[in-house]
């Protein structure tokens, strides 16, 4: 038999990489978390493990806590830059993206490391102040990532309807929460969700800024994965992939029954 | 010796490198190599080993000369701490590595988990054999492994590894930060002292900070209801070294201190159930956390240079790195105490994993225990290698002050290092109560003889108090030469800092694997860690959580609202 190139054989590479990169992971990563680690046999020790000691459920809410408030002050931060940034009248040329994006071109350790030096010289260090030291990292590196998708989705916004709005009566308060919100909601959800999700697991940002005083999920695990305990690791990783989900989930719901369009997530 | 965040310290070893080319370099690149090492006829083309070292922990030259020596190829790989040199070989086929170098403890466990093959060091590595340190190879042979599974720990370390670099744990700290600082360093106190409020860091490893909660918690700590056992051992060895009249006295006195606080260090592994012990050092901790800077993997040794913090838990060998690189960049005088209660002593050192090359990784071994090679490769790590040679005698005598003048050493004079562009002054010998410098490099030539040494004027204001190393270079520096270094007075800490005296080694104990207390005492390390006052957070939650609620309730009944008046709607215009 002739071998005959179909297009469907272009589609191998992706499956292929699916597989191991995401399907292989996964089912690993399920298969340490019911494993006990001295037998190698099936068990749920781990989830009794994680849910009888309740410093583990801290470390789970001071990394949500984290990652809300991360998310809400970029929301806050990033919302009007980028609102200025999409007014072509402001914004002539899209240097000021560049610039504001910029930040994103430098490794974040290194760009963490000199952020921990600025902090120590402005009195804010991480062993006086760990979590604003903390919160402040955190918002310089992923404001990025909020300001790009909300600045593409007011470039795509129809201003007229923002003038027609204001011609209809609508004061500029109701203006913003009847129109500009709405318009843009699906960025809002795009710049929260890559926020939020990052934050929960990050954590080099916070070991250097804190001086490993606050401790995120992300380290938690790291520490159990750097002392052979793959097995628990395994499970809090577990933990963490449900809780993403489950904010994807939540954050998919609100994109579909509002605005219609649908976000990159 | 043991970092996480490798590219901020790219600078690190950039500075090392200065600082040791500068300050120290009085000899090494100079040296002819007259090599101890035997000849082997075999020829290895084609064989190659591969080795897992610890980062920054060896001389990366000496590798491509043993690769010339014995034509064969080096793999050269290398890691950030002993956990992840643990993860990564376990993870690897066997055979994968042929050489580990890796500290007592890990070994311990690798032994214990039947991972490495023996070593026959008489046969296999005779020059180890003979210019390790004696009393310090002791201390290694004094460490014991279950091989068999049977609880019973009766394989010698010894028999497994052959040292490579050991030390101490202790305070590194600025001897200005206070006018009572040099008091207060002399116990673990200092670290819960609020004088020092934020202004010490930790070391962010398990075994390390577990050392000194262990020894506060049995100092009479307010934080424990414990025997002070710890300071009661001190006491009485101190009265006992008072009382003692002989040598055999003292070394009894020295031995039984060192037992007492080796028992305290083995609780975690001798008791039925080391929750109680794991639980008082967690409590230590916690209370240790309020008043601490922070926890730091690398950055501790920088940040003591620049005064951000003005003291830190370190190992010797990064103090060492430390003093040098304060003195050098700041100008700035960084001091090492081993705390009085008690403290670790550790050893790192070669081990061969199964289905090793044996041959070449033995071979290798006995490359670096080489003096020639083990004195340069002392003077780039700067830890404190178990090789106790006059070649490294005379190393360390040239870095910290000024030795009796032997006639079998080679002394250089002075010369330019291209290096580090710098010229080097002349080595400095002592002879008959006199200083000579060395003008023209010699060998075998009396410091009388004017055509290579030249006598000097050295204010005895200069000179510490004579400093004997007998108890680590005893019987391995050739007979008649003194092992006695004139320390300069500014050198003299840092000495102890690298080879410490006998009343210090006696107060440290070895660190054995924690077995199955491991996975308690990593339960307790996340608890410290994570130990905050969780009230805001949960405050925070709590209160996004009503927002949120409260958003979408008024969505709901907004939208059913408009439905309504829709279906209103659309009845009306029907």
């Amino acid at each position: 038999m002739k071998f005959r190139f179909q297009r469907k054989y272009l589609s191998i590479p992706y499956v292929l990489f699916f597989l191991f990169f995401v399907i292989c992971p996964i089912i690993l990563i399920v298969v340490y978390a019911f494993t006990d680690k001295a037998t190698g046999l099936f068990s749920f020790n781990n989830l009794i493990k994680f849910f009888s000691d309740s410093t583990n459920i801290n470390v789970l809410v001071i990394s949500l806590v984290y990652g809300l408030i991360n998310t809400g002050l970029c929301l806050l931060i990033g919302y009007p830059i980028a609102y200025f940034l999409a007014d072509k009248k402001i914004n002539k040329s899209a240097i000021l993206v560049t610039l504001f994006i910029m930040p994103m071109w430098i490794n974040f350790v290194i760009r963490t490391g000199a952020t921990r030096d600025l902090l120590t010289w402005i009195g804010l260090s991480g062993g006086s102040h760990p979590e604003v030291a903390t919160i402040i990292g955190l918002v310089y590196n992923y404001l990025p990532f909020t300001i790009l998708p909300l600045y593409t989705t007011m470039l795509k916004m129809d201003r007229s309807q923002i003038e027609a709005g204001a011609d209809l009566g609508a004061n500029p308060v109701q203006n913003f929460v009847k129109v500009i919100i709405p318009l843009t909601l699906p960025g809002i959800i795009s710049g929260a969700t890559m926020v939020f999700m990052p934050t929960i697991s990050s954590y080099v940002i916070s070991d250097i800024l804190s001086e490993y005083n606050v401790v995120l999920f992300g380290s938690y695990i790291d520490l159990y994965f750097n002392q052979s305990d793959w097995n628990f690791g395994s499970f809090m990783a577990l933990i963490m992939l449900l809780l993403i989900l489950l904010s994807v989930v939540i954050s998919r719901k609100f994109s579909n029954e509002e605005g219609g369009k649908k976000s990159i997530w | 010796m043991k970092n996480k965040y490798l590219p901020l310290l790219g600078l690190l070893p950039l500075c090392m490198l200065f600082s040791y080319s500068i300050s120290f370099n009085q000899s090494i690149d100079k040296s002819v190599n007259k090599t101890k090492l035997q000849e082997v006829n075999k020829d290895f083309k084609g064989e190659s080993l591969t080795i897992y070292n610890c980062q920054d922990y060896i001389d990366e030259e000496l590798i491509s000369e043993f690769e010339e020596a014995y034509n064969c190829h080096v793999n050269y790989y290398t890691y950030d701490t002993n956990e992840t040199m643990y993860n990564q070989f376990t993870l690897q086929p066997e055979g994968t590595y042929d050489l580990i170098c890796t500290s007592d403890y890990m070994i311990q466990r690798m032994v214990r988990e039947q991972l490495v093959i023996p070593l026959n060091i008489k046969e296999d590595c005779p020059l180890y054999d003979e210019y390790a340190s004696k009393p310090i190879r002791g201390k290694l042979q004094d460490m014991y492994a279950d091989t068999n599974g049977d609880g019973i720990k009766d394989t010698s370390l010894d028999e497994y590894a052959a040292g490579y670099m050991w030390g101490t744990l202790g305070i590194i700290y600025d001897p200005n930060c206070s006018p009572t600082i040099q008091e207060d360093v002399r116990s673990w106190n200092v670290f819960w002292d609020e004088n020092y409020k934020s202004l010490i860091s930790i070391k962010n490893s398990m075994r390390d900070t577990f050392v000194v909660g262990l020894m506060h918690a049995y100092s009479g700590s307010p934080y424990s209801d414990v025997e002070d056992i710890a300071l009661q051992a001190r006491e009485a060895f101190l009265k006992e070294m008072e009382e003692a009249t002989s040598q055999e006295e003292i070394d009894n006195a020295r031995n039984k201190y060192n037992k007492v606080i080796q028992n305290l260090f083995d609780l975690v592994i001798t008791q039925d159930n080391p929750t109680e012990v794991i639980n008082l050092v967690k409590n230590e901790l916690i209370s240790l956390k309020k008043n601490i800077f922070g926890f730091e993997v690398d950055s501790g040794k920088n940040d003591i240079i620049t005064g951000k913090i003005k003291m830190n838990l370190a190992w010797s060998g990064d103090a060492v790195y430390s003093i040098d690189c304060a003195l050098e960049q700041q100008d700035k005088v960084l001091e090492y105490y081993v705390p009085e209660e008690g403290s670790n002593v550790w050893y790192d050192a070669w081990t061969m994993p199964k289905g090793a090359n044996e041959e070449l990784a033995t071979l290798f071994i006995d490359f670096l225990s080489d003096p020639v090679n083990a004195q340069r490769n002392m003077e780039y790590i700067g830890y404190t290698s178990f090789i106790a040679c006059d070649e490294v005698f005379d190393l360390v005598s040239s870095w910290y002050g000024i030795s009796p003048f032997f006639e079998g050493s080679e002394y250089y004079g002075p010369y330019y290092d291209e290096e580090s562009e710098e010229e080097v002054e002349g080595s400095i010998v002592m002879y008959n109560d006199k200083f000579y410098q060395c003008i023209a490099d010699s060998c075998g030539n009396l410091p009388t003889d004017s055509n290579y040494f030249e006598e000097i004027e050295i204010d005895e204001e200069e000179l510490a108090k004579p400093y004997d190393l007998s108890h680590i270079f005893g019987e391995n520096i050739s007979e008649g030469k003194s092992p006695i270094i004139y320390p300069y007075v500014d050198s003299e800490n840092q000495l102890m800092c690298q080879y410490p005296d006998q009343d210090t080694l006696a107060r440290c104990a070895v660190m054995n694997d924690f077995e199955e207390a491991n996975e308690q005492v990593v339960i307790m390390w996340g608890q410290v860690k994570a130990y905050t006052n969780m009230l805001p957070y949960y405050l925070v939650l709590g209160a996004t959580l009503t927002i949120c609620i409260g958003f979408v309730s008024y969505y709901l009944i907004k939208k059913k609202k408009s439905m309504r008046n829709k279906r209103k709607l659309e009845s009306l215009t029907k």
